[in-house]
């Protein structure tokens, strides 16, 4: 049965098999994307987010459910469709970045077009660059580069072979808020030329100018929120005002945690600073949008 | 107990430790090799003679009977600088009896035993122009009080040659010509060199040869004539004459000075040397070498990416507090622990397979398994294997330090050293140069000595000896040099990088070869430790091959004309303090062997040696003579006093000259071994029947049980020296104590039609033991040079299976580890789109490029290095054959095109069990 939404998700569960068992990261998530539409996947940890992006954009398959993309069921693919799909179809963001440090910024956003057979991306990878304000790096390795200019080159590597389909894990964390501004304009952006983004984010300022928010925890979608109904629907405030305070609780866990391990010598005061200020900074604005959200 | 604990973690990666265990075990059964080689070469060879001289081998080319015959043939087709000098006898006589009725002339020699030789050269001169058969008067000699001396020198200083010719006084001539041709030995009784006799004392000669440059050719024809002869002659006639041959002289000698270099070719090598049983081990391990650093460099890369492994792991462990020191010592414990593991399976299993390989070269040997292992030899090399381990890993003991905290907490990630990052050291440029220096060298196959040789000046010829002392070392270590330096520097080039790596992508799509170039280029520098390990194994192989296959062709071709003895009796080892009581010694023997044959017999004395020829000619064997004189070699072989001397052939006589043997020859002789000029200097003493002509006839059928040829032979340990365009026999380094510590040995050939088992026991019962018959013992004596050169080739043919083993080891383990780091990158490829027939190309085109470092590198110095040290033994040692033999040569190829394509095929399982890996598992595991 094929699907009048771009983006349609399924029942989808998906169980990994470990040597203790299997352990279910999805228990069954449906939810639908339009065409242009920029949705946002929120979460806290372990609730299934990189599980289902990585699902949508046929890294992996289901265990059951169905996935479809403009139509297409992709979780009956065979591997070598999938790979063929994701050429055409996905520009991913990872969660972790994964650029290659052994090849400078350059050449790691060019990857994706020779992958999709682009003859010549020298002036789309360096008005991408420009737009994402590291268009003097490109010459770097990554290695070279900062976390945040690292995370600019994996999302012009995301959309450099101009797929339809965007999908970022976490694509700004880590990153000052002035840079977070910066790549939302830019995601904005190629929302108005009608690609599809789905981002999965803690982040409220993200969260904030999409079309969609989809919660999920502990594998379940929670609520689907359209951008407008959290100004409109109680429940749908009060479900956002949930999912606030849980990650206010979770940030509360982390900065324990981020603490400990500088007592134990795991982190440098550097690193220690650097977590740290980025956790204050995402819990004001959470216990902000809790007061006034 | 911590370090147990320790050793749970290092022992979670199974294939790790594995690898490791694996280069341990042929780093062991490498050093075991010489061991079991020689064991195995003792069942073969050495239960034969061999066995019996524990202390070194005496082992001689023979040429079984009918010297003579031999001697003529070799006169005949071979000699013609000897030709030369006849020429200028032909025109003496001509000059002399040319323009009278002349019935013949007589040749007369002082001597029997040069009989055989004088009638020969009589022959040459039968039938010209009126000369008539001369008589030939045997047995007597003839007061000559004045005579004419007739000398030609040809000296060859450097580039230049010039000829001497003197003749000096002629009184009273009678109608009898003395004929002797020879080297420049003076003989009692006759005249010597540019004067009559009488006039001169051989002290004088022995001045005028060293007033000669060693570089010199000289021949001395005396032509004496009795005043009889030409009474009533116009002597002033006859001296015009004389004058008049001179320009053909000079001809027939400016001939002979043309032909010297070819002749020089011909007569170039005697290899007879004396080597104990450890030197050639010593030899053997000296071949090892080169794997050996290989082998422990590979084990070096290996502790290297174990420590990598471990990397997290010691970052925790530091973190939780306990100290880099304790961590080192349990990984060396774990190593040590892998290392006896490794031992106890090299050595047990070593005298299994080491046999299967040699088989597997057609060498078949007879052996007990259980005599092979050595039990201390083992526990020697596991402690060695253990000392290696433990300081390649103290080298690397900093790294324990420097493994923070910190990292505990990061990903480590592989390469983090990549090859553009690390510096090219000074020593790397130096290793470039005198790797290059050397390739240079065996490319134009130049000999350095040769040109030590040459030069006038001190300060060059001191210059020159230190290169050779460099260029000696350099024969074991340029290839090494050279490889490592080169793919250090070039893998420091990213254009040669970019290229090499383009050639190697073959397989991948357009785009992504520009990066692969990069990728590669930006890759760890292990990647180049492999090519490195990998190049060197390949250029073993073919050195191995070449070497192997050249020594051997040429001793294939040296053992066909080789006829080894029917019966070889080893006569007790004596060590004598002097010639004179080894000569003694000697003679006990002679005369109980006498007693079995009950002939009348003679000694002769000469060197041993092989001519061989690269111009199309058939190989030469042949002896040369180089006592001094008739009378000095009858004061040597006069041991026992019951013998009589009629079978001495002087070959001198019979060859007209041989082999020139410098000044300086003589001058090693005096100071090593305290010879006296008259002393012999050889002491292969031939036991053997009389020859023809006036000596008692050798029966046409021998009585059954006779011996009709034996010889006892000791051993003369000379070398010869290649000088500019001539070459001379000089003596090397053991001279003295082979001397004094002989083996002697007897070699009887059975006459046709008997039996020798009949003789063996008649020789039993009277004490003498033989060895095993010619059906039964290898042709192993034609030279220890032969012999040692193939324990050598055997020996490479096993460090070449090791080393190839360990260089396909290294090329899998290392293309897990590279195919392993890139996992990462082949997950974030495949993420993006890029399909496994991408991804497969990808990867092994960036592992192909170590291969082709490997091939190309490889191929390139072994095959100059095999060419080089073959050429260098061919000069220096034995001789041998220039040209490749096709056979071997088609199966080297063959064997080289195996390697090529195990090679190629090593990264594939590595590669395969990578390329469908999930992609979002890959990213799971390779994000946490």
């Amino acid at each position: 049965m094929s699907s009048t939404s771009y983006i349609d998700v399924r029942d989808v569960v998906k169980v990994y098999e470990t040597a203790t068992g299997g352990v279910t990261a999805l228990r069954g998530v449906s939810f639908t994307v339009d065409k242009g539409e920029l949705a946002v996947v929120m979460g806290p940890s372990g609730s299934g987010k990189t599980t289902l992006l990585s699902i949508i954009g046929g890294l992996d398959r289901p265990s059951a459910g169905e996935v479809y993309v403009d139509g297409q069921p992709i979780h009956k693919m065979t591997s070598r469709q999938l790979d063929e799909f994701r050429r055409r179809n996905i520009g991913f963001v990872f969660q972790f970045l994964n650029l290659i440090p052994k090849l400078t910024a350059y050449e790691n956003i060019y990857i994706p077009m020779v992958a999709r057979g682009v003859k010549d991306g020298k002036k789309r990878i360096e008005y991408i660059a420009d737009a994402l304000g590291i268009a003097n790096k490109l010459d770097r390795l990554v290695e070279e580069l900062s976390g945040g200019e690292q995370q600019r080159v994996a999302i012009a590597a995301a959309v450099a072979a101009d797929p339809p389909i965007i999908i970022a894990d976490e694509p700004t964390a880590e990153l000052d808020g002035e840079t977070i501004e910066r790549i939302m304009d830019f995601f904005m952006e190629l929302k108005s030329g009608g690609k599809t983004i789905i981002i999965a984010t803690h982040d409220p300022r993200v969260s904030r100018k999409s079309d969609k928010i989809i919660v999920l925890e502990d594998g379940l979608v929670r609520g689907v929120y359209r951008g407008g109904e959290l100004t409109t629907s109680e429940v749908a405030v009060k479900g956002y005002r949930d999912y606030l305070r849980r990650r206010l609780m979770e940030i509360d866990d982390e900065l324990r945690l981020l603490g400990e391990r500088y007592k134990r010598g795991e982190l440098s005061i550097d690193e220690f600073h650097k977590r740290y200020n980025r956790l204050r900074e995402i819990k004001a604005f959470l216990e902000d949008e809790l007061k006034f959200g | 107990m911590l370090w147990i604990k320790l050793l749970k973690v290092y022992n979670r990666n199974i294939f790790r430790s594995l690898s490791i265990i694996i280069v341990i075990l042929i780093f062991v059964l490498l050093v075991l090799t010489p061991n079991i080689v020689s064991a195995l070469l003792s069942s073969e060879f050495y239960s034969t003679v061999i066995e019996k001289i524990d202390t070194h081998y005496m082992i001689t080319g023979t040429v079984s009977i009918d010297n003579v015959e031999l001697l003529k043939r070799f006169v005949y087709e071979y000699d013609r600088p000897h030709r030369n000098i006849w020429l200028i006898l032909e025109a003496r006589v001509d000059a002399v009896v040319g323009s009278r009725e002349f019935n013949g002339f007589r040749l007369y020699t002082g001597y029997p035993n040069h009989l055989d030789a004088v009638s020969f050269i009589a022959q040459s001169i039968y039938g010209r122009g009126n000369v008539s058969r001369g008589e030939i008067i045997v047995g007597s000699s003839v007061a000559v009080n004045v005579s004419s001396v007739l000398s030609v020198a040809v000296s060859g200083d450097r580039e230049t040659r010039y000829f001497n010719f003197t003749v000096t006084g002629l009184y009273d001539p009678k109608p009898i010509m003395y004929v002797r041709a020879g080297p420049f030995g003076y003989e009692s009784g006759v005249t010597t060199f540019g004067a009559p006799q009488g006039y001169i004392h051989p002290s004088d000669f022995e001045e005028l040869i060293s007033s000669i440059d060693a570089k010199f050719l000289y021949y001395r024809v005396v032509v004496m004539y009795e005043k009889d002869f030409f009474r009533g002659l116009d002597l002033g006639k006859i001296i015009e004459r004389l004058n008049q041959s001179n320009m053909e002289v000079k001809k027939s000698v400016s001939a002979l000075a043309d032909v010297r270099d070819e002749y020089d070719n011909l007569s170039s090598q005697l290899a007879i040397y004396t080597f104990t049983r450890t030197f050639i081990n010593v030899g053997i391990y000296t071949n090892a070498i080169p794997f050996f650093i290989g082998v422990w460099y590979f084990l070096s890369i290996n502790i290297d990416l174990l420590i990598g492994d471990y990397r997290r792991e010691i970052a925790i462990l530091r973190a939780r507090g306990i100290p880099s020191r304790r961590l080192f010592n349990s990984l060396i414990i774990y190593l040590i622990l892998l290392t006896i593991l490794a031992s106890i399976v090299g050595s047990l299993s070593a005298p299994l397979w080491i046999p299967v390989i040699l088989s597997s070269i057609g060498v078949e040997a007879a052996y007990d398994i259980e005599s092979l292992i050595d039990p201390v030899a083992s526990l020697g090399v596991a402690i060695t294997t253990i000392i290696i381990v433990f300081f390649t890993l103290y080298r690397k003991r900093k790294i324990f330090r420097d493994i923070l905290p910190s990292d505990a907490i990061h990903r480590y990630e592989y390469g983090v050293e990549a090859i553009h990052e690390s510096r090219i050291g000074r020593f790397t440029i130096i290793m470039f140069i005198l790797g290059t220096i050397k390739l240079v060298e065996w490319l134009l196959n130049i000999n350095v000595f040769e040109y030590m040789n040459r030069v006038d000046n001190l300060y060059i010829f001191i210059i020159l000896a230190i290169y050779g002392m460099i260029s000696g070392f350099l024969n074991i270590f340029a290839p090494i040099f050279f490889i490592y330096s080169s793919i250090e520097i070039l893998t420091h080039s990213r254009r040669v990088v970019r290229f090499l790596s383009r050639v190697s992508s073959w397989l991948v799509r357009g785009g992504l070869r520009d990066i692969l170039a990069n990728y590669v280029y930006r890759s760890p520098r292990w990647m180049s430790r492999a090519a490195f390990i990998s190049s060197l194994m390949i250029a073993l192989m073919i050195f191995s091959l070449i070497y192997s296959a050249r020594t051997v062709s040429f001793y294939n071709d040296y053992t066909r004309i080789t006829n080894t003895p029917d019966i070889i009796i080893p006569l007790p080892k004596g060590v004598y303090s002097s010639f004179d009581e080894y000569k003694s010694g000697l003679a006990t023997y002679l005369e109980d062997v006498e007693g079995v044959g009950g002939w009348g017999v003679g000694y002769e004395i000469f060197i041993e040696y092989f001519i061989y020829n690269n111009k199309n000619r058939t190989d030469i064997p042949g002896r040369i003579l180089v006592f001094s004189s008739v009378d000095d070699f009858f004061n040597v072989v006069y041991l026992g006093g019951s013998w009589n001397y009629y079978g001495l052939v002087d070959i001198r006589d019979a060859l007209g000259s041989g082999i020139i043997l410098s000044d300086r020859f003589l001058g090693y002789l005096e100071n090593l071994m305290g010879y006296r000029l008259g002393d012999p200097i050889k002491l292969g003493i031939s036991y053997g029947l009389p020859y023809q002509g006036a000596f008692p006839p050798v029966p046409e059928r021998p009585e059954l049980g006779q011996v009709i040829d034996t010889r006892v032979e000791g051993v003369l340990y000379v070398a010869p020296k290649r000088y500019d365009g001539y070459t001379t026999l000089e003596a090397i380094g053991p001279i003295n104590i082979s001397l004094y510590n002989v083996q002697p040995v007897l070699y009887i050939d059975v006459a046709e039609g008997y039996d020798v088992a009949d003789v063996r026991r008649q020789l039993s019962s009277i004490g003498l033991s033989s060895v095993p018959s010619i059906e039964e013992t290898p042709d192993i004596f034609v030279g220890l040079g032969r012999e040692f050169q193939i324990i050598s080739s055997y020996s490479y043919h096993i460090y070449m299976v090791l080393g190839i083993v360990a260089a396909l080891a290294s090329i899998f383990i290392l293309s897990i580890q590279h195919v392993k780091s890139m996992l990462r990158d082949v997950v974030i490829l495949r993420a993006r789109g890029f399909g496994v027939r991408d991804i497969f190309s990808f990867m092994y085109s960036s592992s192909l490029y170590i291969v082709i470092f490997s091939i190309v590198l490889g191929i390139l110095v072994g095959y100059l290095s095999g060419m080089g040290v073959s050429q260098m033994n061919i000069d220096g040692l034995v001789g041998g054959r220039l040209d490749y033999p096709l056979n071997i040569g088609l199966t080297g190829l063959l064997d080289v095109l195996v390697v090529v394509l195990l090679y190629l095929a090593t990264p594939l399982p590595a590669i395969i069990r990578y390329i469908n890996v999930n992609v979002s598992e890959g990213l799971r595991r390779v994000e946490h």
